[in-house]
Parts: C-alpha cells; sequence; structure tokens
C-alpha cells in the first residue's frame, strides 16, 4: 500500500507543494489516510521504564531513534535494556556490535536482574559482530564506499525478516561515518535502514558518539545521553530531544545504570544557581 | 534523673508513639529533635515503629558515616539487621569505603539525584511493600546544598516515596533548625512535629 510509506513529512509537502484546488480536494483524502496512518501506528513501549514515561509510551514502531552520546554515558546498557526487555515481551530482538566482540557484550549483560540466557537460547535476542557480514562485503570494518554501506543495510534487513524480528540496535553507528567520492556514507545508510525498519515494522536504536546534522534529520528520534557537571559532581544525565510523532518531555534527567535497569530522576535545577 | 525530667521524657516517647501509630503508609512525617533525645527517638523509630509493622527501613545518613550510626544503634541494642543505609558521609570524608551489602555510598552529599536514584534502587530490590524511609538530617543536607535545592530535591523524594506506599520521616535537629528552612520544608510534609 502506498500510503505505507507516506509520513508526515510527506504529506505537509504534499499540502504546501499542491495548488490550493488539489490541495482542498485532496485534504478530506489526506486526513482519512493520516488518519489510519495513525491507528496503524502504535508506540513500541521500550520496556525501560523511565524511558517509558517520558516518551509517554514508548516509540512509534519501525522509528529509528539515535542515541548519542560520548563513552561510558550509558549508550550501550540503554540500547541493550531495550532489547531485553523486548525479548521478556516476546519481541525478537538482534543487537549488531560493530565494536565489542560477542562475549564481551555477553559478559556485561549478565549483570541485568531481569536477563535470562534462555533469550539467547531460544532466538528471541540475537547478539551479532559486524564481522557476521563480512563474507557478503568483504571487511565490514571499513565501510569505503556508498555501495558497501548500502549492501550492509540491506543484509540487516535481511536478517529481520528473516528472524521477523521487532528491535534492532546498531551499537556504534560511528562505524558508518566514512566518506564515498567526498560525501559522507552515514546518511545515506541511515536512510536505507530507515525506510526498511519502518516497512518491517522493527523499530530501532542506533547509538552514536556524537552529533551530525544530517544524521540527526534522518533519524525520527534523537536521545541525548550525557554528564552534567554540578559543583564538582559530574552526573550521568538522558535528554529525550527528538522524537517525532510523540509528545515528550524535553527536560534532562539524571540516570542510573544498575542491575534493575536504568533508573532516572529530573536534574534538580535549583542546582544552577 | 528528676522526677519531672523522667516524667516529661516518658510523655514525648508516648507522644511520638502516638505520632507514628497514626502514621499512614504514603505520608511523610518531620520530627523536630533535641541533640539530647535524638538517639532515643531513632531507636524508637526502628525498634519500635518499623519492627511491629514489619517494615524494612532504609537510613539516609547525611550528618555521620555509616559505621558511626551502626556502632551507636548496636549499643542501643537496636536490631540493624533489617536496614540499607544510604552513606553520604564516609566516601566525602574518608575517600573509599568498604564494601558492604547493607551500606551503599553517595559520593556527596550534594549529589541529591543520586540519593533519589538509590533509594528508588533499594525499593525495586527489596519485594518488602511500604519500607520507612528515614532521612538524617535535614540540616547537614541544607548545611551542603542549601534550602533552594534542597525543597525541590524533597518534593521530588517525597512524591516518589508516596507514589510507592513508603512512610517517610524527615529528622530535623532542633538546635540547628533556622525559622526559614522549618517553614519551607514544612509544606513538604504531611505533619511536623516538634518534639522539645
Amino acid at each position: 500500500m502506498r500510503i505505507e510509506f507516506l509520513r508526515d513529512q510527506h504529506v505537509s509537502d504534499l499540502l504546501s507543494w499542491g495548488s490550493l484546488e488539489n490541495a482542498i480536494i485532496g485534504q478530506s483524502n489526506i486526513v482519512q489516510q493520516m488518519q489510519s496512518l495513525q491507528k496503524e501506528r502504535k508506540l513500541c513501549a521500550t520496556g525501560i521504564e523511565c524511558l517509558d514515561r517520558i516518551l509517554g509510551g514508548g516509540v512509534p514502531v519501525g522509528h529509528v531513534v539515535l542515541v548519542i552520546g560520548a563513552s561510558g554515558t550509558g549508550k550501550t546498557t540503554l540500547s541493550l535494556e531495550f532489547l531485553i526487555r523486548g525479548a521478556i515481551a516476546s519481541e525478537k530482538g538482534i543487537f549488531v556490535s560493530t565494536v565489542s566482540p560477542v562475549e564481551k557484550i555477553l559478559s556485561s549483560i549478565d549483570r541485568f536482574d531481569f536477563f535470562d540466557r534462555k533469550m539467547l537460547e531460544d532466538g528471541r535476542l540475537n547478539i551479532l559482530h559486524i564481522d557476521a557480514f563480512e563474507s557478503s562485503i568483504g571487511d565490514a570494518l571499513i565501510l569505503d564506499s556508498l555501495e558497501k554501506g548500502m549492501r550492509l543495510a540491506d543484509l540487516i534487513g535481511d536478517k529481520i525478516r528473516k528472524i521477523n524480528a521487532s528491535r534492532l540496535v546498531i551499537d556504534s553507528f560511528s562505524s558508518f561515518s566514512g566518506q564515498s567520492n567526498g560525501v559522507p556514507i552515514g546518511p545515506k545508510v541511515l536512510s536505507r535502514l530507515s525506510s526498511i525498519l519502518f516497512e518491517a515494522k522493527c523499530t530501532a536504536m542506533v547509538t552514536a558518539d556524537e552529533l551530525k546534522g544530517s544524521e540527526l534529520a534522518v533519524a525520527d528520534g534523537v536521545i541525548l545521553m550525557g554528564d552534567f557537571e554540578r559543583r564538582g559532581d559530574l552526573l550521568r544525565t538522558m535528554q529525550v530531544i527528538k522524537m517525532r510523532g510523540v509528545d515528550h518531555s524535553r527536560s534532562r534527567y539524571v540516570i542510573d545504570l544498575t542491575s534493575c535497569g536504568v533508573l532516572a530522576t529530573p536534574l534538580l535545577r535549583g542546582g544552577s544557581r | 534523673m528528676s522526677a519531672e525530667k523522667k516524667d516529661k521524657e516518658s510523655a514525648s516517647q508516648h507522644d511520638l508513639k502516638n505520632k507514628l501509630k497514626s502514621l499512614a503508609p504514603a505520608s511523610a512525617l518531620a520530627l523536630e529533635v533535641p541533640m539530647d533525645k535524638y538517639f532515643d527517638l531513632i531507636a524508637e523509630l526502628i525498634d519500635n515503629f518499623a519492627k511491629t509493622k514489619n517494615l524494612e527501613c532504609i537510613y539516609l545518613l547525611a550528618s555521620l558515616p555509616s559505621s558511626t550510626m551502626i556502632n551507636a544503634l548496636e549499643a542501643l541494642s537496636v536490631d540493624t539487621a533489617r536496614i540499607r543505609f544510604i552513606d553520604c558521609v564516609t566516601r566525602m570524608i574518608f575517600g573509599e569505603a568498604a564494601p558492604s551489602g547493607a551500606i551503599d555510598y553517595i559520593e556527596r552529599p550534594t549529589m541529591l539525584e543520586n540519593i533519589i536514584l538509590k533509594v528508588d534502587y533499594f525499593m525495586r530490590k527489596n519485594t518488602a511493600k511500604n519500607p520507612l524511609v528515614i532521612i538524617d538530617s535535614i540540616n547537614a543536607l541544607e548545611a551542603h546544598n542549601g534550602l533552594g535545592i534542597l525543597s525541590e530535591f524533597l518534593q521530588v523524594l517525597l512524591n516518589m516515596l508516596r507514589s510507592k506506599g513508603a512512610h517517610s520521616v524527615l529528622m530535623f535537629i532542633k538546635e540547628q533548625t533556622k525559622d526559614e528552612a522549618r517553614e519551607t520544608l514544612s509544606l513538604l510534609v504531611d505533619e511536623y512535629v516538634d518534639f522539645s
């Protein structure tokens, strides 16, 4: 169905670009299509209690959320919890690691009270290193051409469809930051992934070390992880700065990474004096 | 000890027992206590109120290190086995602290959000319902943070505790409490009791 690929932005573009007459005739049709689209577009409750509270329920299904922050701010922990909470709810998930080997990821998830090794055995949780795609595209760690990046996105899409995954994590997308003939690969690969995920109704968290304008524009949501220094104390923080289709809080929250998962509380403003 | 003083003390103990009896889950009580009755009231809270109601205790320490408080409670024959301590003092003064299952350390009493998160963590880990959370003391927290941020902190913490059905008790040391703090913070609790 054509409408399945219609995004809010496209609808507003249609309204602004078309002639007034066409817009008026088409408007009722478009409104109906939008209403049916919004009915179809359910929220994917991340299962991370504090994040779902901030988002007012979760991330729209099929959206790509960039989780951005420096090293040690909790990006991997947040995205791992997203997959494990999904597995608890019988939603299959794939974790694609571009940095750490699978064994290292496994050793870090054992500390979660809510993690069960059965999730790996029965296929609800799949952890892959990017090397797993090496036979199809050569050295997956070196993304030196746009074609290679697109091929990798397609291969991840194949994997999602094959196991019927509802959740995907790519940790980290910084490995996709190369250039091909002076053109950045990242935004185009993210755009391809975004279409694949929307079609497959698979919701994704993609981690990255730093902000990039073009990638931010492509992503449906952006969560900023960081550190906040107050009188010599360093607090770990999380802030949702963008989430299409969701009325969410834009406040900064202080977080703690615990064996019960990520916990959050509002950053106290009285401290800014 | 004079008979008059003894009578006064037993009267205040009786008052506290009555106040605690009427303390419902999800409510917050502020206790303004003179220094000479401080440990007796703490003992009453933990050894009588919490024990009778079978409540787990989360004890936030901002004025004394947990080792000192545990020694003092044991000297008063108070059972500390059911208490989880959040110690905001030891690391600030001594640096590294010996790990213990019953004690969690916060770097400094200025890391107020981390205190809220630690209480939340204990409550999630612990299956016991309606725990008793003791904040000792408000004066120490005010000295480190200032009244503005402290009142914001208590608002968030007490509302979180209320939503989870916990009993909260805020300790004020009478000799150290200024009128401004008393007035501001009394707005956040359900009942403010002066035990002078």
